[in-house]
């Protein structure tokens, strides 16, 4: 061989290691071109330890659901400034856990991603494994519009998928109510955005919980799928909701007093139904 | 650049040895098992210390003055003039003074220091407003305490900073924070010691049998490890009266206003304490002197709140109350600020109703005796402003 064709075989063989080497994923963040004319802050990124001293009194429920690293940035002008958080969880289903522990009651729309909430305090969105908090401080329509146009740059990097939902909340009867889905992983999420379920939860530390609202006022219903991690935990779980005996042959069973049906579905699974729909609800829960 | 790393292991082979030589601190725990398997605390020592005149509930047991103004707030901002208003208003109905340096002068006396403690943690969306802490400022003063007798103050000195409490917006006024860093954002002096450190009394402790640890990439500004939990030289040394500004916020089904603000902005290595003992502490820290005898008014900061998502700032979840709460006993005000957090958590469907869990901590706060938590024996005066 050659020397020119040993270099040309050496090179080749760089070259298909260098391409068979993983990327190294560049933290998502905001750049000077996303927002012309805005002043971009540096990132500064916290690891999951370091997450305590960014967000006083909130890293908790960010370590429940699984998380990696947060990028903050500050963007300013003139008077104007707004806050960029982009939080990268485990995966996909625990940013969406967070999403939907964080979102109130959601407005304008953002393409690119179907889980966005959009306010005129804050936009909020998660693709894939990411979860986006974008916050105007000052609520001028120029900040506004810049948040919109820094979200819309962010949801155009991010090259995952959106989050897909579980049976049977892909389906009637809950599909229409996706806006009030929520996915809980443990205890503070339950303390935070279900406090009416805590005491049935009571020394039960892991579970992966979706719950929707169907119906509001007074046919205002919950329904939740609920997988334990254990016989245990689940047992425990019917025992402090007041339905101790309930086992997977026995299909539903009902409180009429208290507007609850209750299903096991296995060992560890477990359906809920509570409100004044969960007669009809039960007849429709395939 | 200097190991941060060796001084902090310096510093806390220092507290160790400090601790196991500590039979002269005051306040060490003797016996303290807990007898209903619940987390054990040196709360007995502080019940031990005789009462004053002026301990918690202070002059107004169980009156809870509540001044709302829907002009108080516009675009998610405080309006200043109404703020001022607002707590002029929350003073005299409170003291039912006419005049309101009369009505502060309930409270204090020219030669105090006043020590304002707000509440920073949740950044610039969600703390103590300026508007409220500049109308408080500017009543003391006509009341006869100069600013130079002011100190703002909270555990974290740069959150303060952060949050807009500096030097430049509050001439004259001492910001104070126990855990602080210098100019150059190192939390450790030329010596490699903590500057926190110098701002912990080790005569003033909240013992309790949990422990957990801290490092530089943690939480590097955090002053001690181990079970015990300093008072700051703030609240010991620096100030005479304290006046409490929390902010109406949730903390999951339940409230972080007047008894949390005190008791996890006075003391350090706080961290431990949230899960085993979050309502113990909140309970069992104002009962010690440098808080239950200093601690004269709450003015609990409610022009912009949050129902959901507390203590952080989810924006989403923060709403203009339009209102301050006032009264000397923090276990009442507390009460009156749940009731209102939850019916906004109802209002918007967060939860059906009150649970007895979120006031746990106000009946065992009751029980020490630091106030009224029976909403029967409260008395609560509506003020209507606009």
């Amino acid at each position: 061989m050659s020397i020119r064709a040993a270099c040309a075989l050496l090179s080749l063989i760089a070259l298909l290691f260098l391409a068979s080497r993983p990327a190294v994923a560049k933290p998502l963040q905001l750049t000077e071109k996303d927002l012309p004319g805005w002043e971009v802050g540096a990132p500064e990124r916290y690891s999951a330890k370091q997450l305590y001293g960014y967000i006083n009194g909130g890293a908790e429920i960010y370590l429940e659901y699984g998380f990696r690293h947060v990028t903050g940035q500050r963007a300013a002008k003139d008077r104007h400034e707004l806050q960029c958080d982009v939080y990268e969880m485990v995966n996909a289903e625990a940013a969406f856990g967070m999403f939907s522990t964080l979102r109130g009651r959601c407005g304008s729309t953002l393409p690119g991603t179907a889980w966005h909430c959009v306010t005129p305090e804050q936009i909020l969105f998660t693709k894939g494994k990411y979860l986006v908090s974008i916050v105007p401080y000052d609520r001028s329509a120029d900040t506004r519009n810049a948040a919109m146009k820094a979200a819309r740059a962010l949801v155009g990097r991010i090259r995952q998928a959106d989050y897909r939902v579980p049976k049977p909340f892909r389906d009637a009867p809950f599909s229409t109510d996706q806006k009030s889905l929520r996915y809980l992983r443990g205890p503070l999420a339950m303390q935070n955005v279900l406090g009416d379920w805590l005491p049935w939860f009571n020394g039960i530390q892991r579970f992966d919980m979706y719950h929707v609202t169907v119906g509001d006022g007074g046919r205002r219903t919950e329904a939740a799928v609920i997988a334990f991690r254990s016989k245990r935990d689940a047992d425990r779980f019917l025992s402090q909701s007041g339905l101790g005996d309930v086992t997977a042959q026995k299909g539903w069973r009902i409180d009429g007093k208290r507007d609850l049906s209750v299903r096991r579905q296995g060992d560890r699974r477990v359906h809920v139904l509570w409100g004044t729909q969960h007669t009809d609800l039960r007849s429709r829960w395939r | 650049m200097r190991s941060h790393d060796a001084g902090r292991r310096r510093f806390l082979t220092t507290l160790a040895a400090g601790s196991a030589a500590a039979t002269t601190l005051p306040l060490l725990p003797r016996s303290l098992r807990a007898d209903d398997g619940k987390t054990a605390t040196n709360i007995d020592e502080a019940l031990k210390y005789p009462r004053t005149e002026v301990s918690m509930p202070g002059r107004f047991p169980g009156r809870v003055v509540d001044v709302h103004d829907s002009s108080s707030v516009v675009d998610g901002a405080p309006v200043a003039a109404r703020a001022s208003l607002m707590l002029e208003r929350a003073m005299c109905e409170l003291t039912e003074e006419r005049d309101v340096r009369d009505a502060w002068r309930h409270f204090v006396s020219p030669g105090d220091v006043v020590g304002l403690k707000v509440n920073p943690v949740a950044g610039k969306l969600l703390s103590t407003s300026l508007e409220v802490t500049d109308a408080a400022i500017m009543q003391l003063e006509a009341a006869g305490i100069p600013r130079k007798d002011i100190v703002i103050w909270d555990r974290r000195e740069f959150e303060l900073h952060e949050t807009g409490f500096t030097a430049e917006r509050f001439p004259g006024v001492r910001i104070r924070g126990t855990e602080c860093k210098d100019a150059e954002g190192s939390f450790y002096d030329a010596d490699g010691k903590l500057y926190g450190a110098a701002r912990i009394d080790r005569q003033w402790s909240y013992w309790a049998d949990c422990e957990e640890s801290y490092d530089e990439e943690t939480l590097p500004y955090m002053i001690n490890e181990g079970k015990h939990s300093y008072f700051s030289r703030i609240v010991t040394e620096e100030v005479t009266k304290i006046v409490n500004l929390p902010v109406l916020k949730n903390a999951g089904p339940s409230v972080t206003l007047c008894l949390k603000n005190l008791a996890y902005g006075a003391i350090s290595n706080t961290a431990r304490l949230h899960k085993p003992l979050w309502g113990e502490t909140c309970a069992q820290v104002p009962c010690f002197p440098p808080l239950r005898d200093k601690v004269v008014l709450n003015i609990v900061d409610g022009l912009v709140g949050c129902y959901q998502g507390g203590p952080g700032a989810n924006p989403q979840f923060i709403v203009p109350y339009h209102r301050l709460l006032a009264g000397s006993d923090p276990v009442a005000v507390d009460r009156v600020g749940y009731d209102i957090v939850i019916a906004k958590r109802i209002e918007m469907g967060v939860q059906k109703e009150h649970s007895p869990r979120g006031t746990a901590f106000l009946d065992m706060a009751a029980g020490y005796l630091l106030g009224i938590a029976d909403p029967e024996k409260i008395t609560h005066r509506k003020v209507e402003l606009t």
